[in-house]
């Protein structure tokens, strides 16, 4: 425990006590002096850190599930009548499911389980794996089988 | 129907039929190729002809549909006892879609992972996300 009668005894020298703690006022007058500085050097960026709110609120944020619900809708509405795979893997809303990493994992093979669509290029891109057969590209009942069979032996689902 | 209309303005002034339910098993260039099992594309691990390039090009795509049995032809003017596809690219002359000519003379086409439809082969045409332009005909014995 600091013994502050001690402490105050063994102050080093070279520190005069009107340094040392400064008095309320001259505290005061080094704050209003910097609040003064930074006035005058005012930016757009300080406006707008002013006036924006440091906390999003709650109802912004979605939970992983709702916003992979998210996501998944928008990329099928913008995706349903586009046949290129690169094309539809490309769009921002499947790029931001596989930017959810692991934790969409599981969601996309849930999802795969009641719906199959094509998620397997997020389900490599996130996981590394292949399990899907070479002669079964393209086939997405299989392509979906192979996936959920893989889920479960790394008991993910 | 309407949904079709608002993606494709061509659909707006013409007659077209919806002719299946949505499905997700196979995409244009499937069903033009008269398989409904799998999903043909060149990139990504999806169905590809074996041999065939893979890569997304009016080339490539030729000759996936030569391992058919097509052939190129100039036009797409209906010929007796005769299937034909039409290939549309985009503006950079990468290939967007298949559609397949029925034996009454109008064309069919499978909207990605959308529904089949019976329609005029130009009303798909357009820009984005209609299907471009067509570049190429093909043609095969029925």
């Amino acid at each position: 425990m600091l013994n502050i009668e001690s402490y105050e005894i063994g102050r080093p020298s070279k520190f005069p006590e009107k340094d040392w703690l400064p008095s309320p006022k001259s505290a005061y007058q080094k704050y209003t002096r910097g609040l003064k500085r930074r006035r005058r050097n005012r930016t757009d960026i300080d406006e707008y850190h002013e006036h924006t709110p440091r906390i999003c609120s709650v109802e912004t944020i979605d939970s992983l599930p709702q916003k992979f619900k998210r996501l998944l809708a928008e990329w099928q509405e913008e995706s349903i009548v586009m046949s290129s795979i690169t094309e539809m893997v490309m769009l921002p809303s499947y790029q931001a499911i596989i930017g959810m990493g692991p934790a969409a994992v599981r969601l996309i093979l849930n999802e795969l389980k009641h719906d199959p669509d094509y998620l397997f290029w997020a389900l490599e891109a996130i996981t590394g794996a292949n399990p899907v057969l070479p002669e079964d590209e393209g086939n997405l009942d299989r392509m979906t089988k192979a996936w959920i069979k893989w889920g479960q032996e790394n008991r993910i689902i | 129907m309407h949904e079709l209309r608002r993606l494709f303005p061509g659909l707006r002034n013409s007659i077209f039929k919806i002719k299946s339910k949505k499905d997700k098993k196979y995409n244009c260039i499937a069903f033009a190729a008269g398989d409904t099992n799998n999903f043909w594309w060149p990139v990504g691990r999806v169905y590809w002809p074996h041999g065939v390039p893979r890569i997304v090009t009016l080339d490539a795509f030729t000759a996936a549909f030569e391992t058919l049995g097509y052939t190129v032809c100039e036009n797409e003017l209906y010929e007796e006892g005769v299937v034909k596809i039409a290939i549309f690219v985009k503006d950079d002359g990468s290939p967007t879609h298949a559609a397949r000519q029925l034996p009454n003379g109008r064309w069919t086409s499978k909207c990605g992972r959308y529904k089949d439809i019976e329609h005029d082969l130009n009303a798909l045409c357009g820009p984005h996300p209609a299907y471009g332009k067509i570049a190429r005909y093909m043609k095969k014995p029925a």
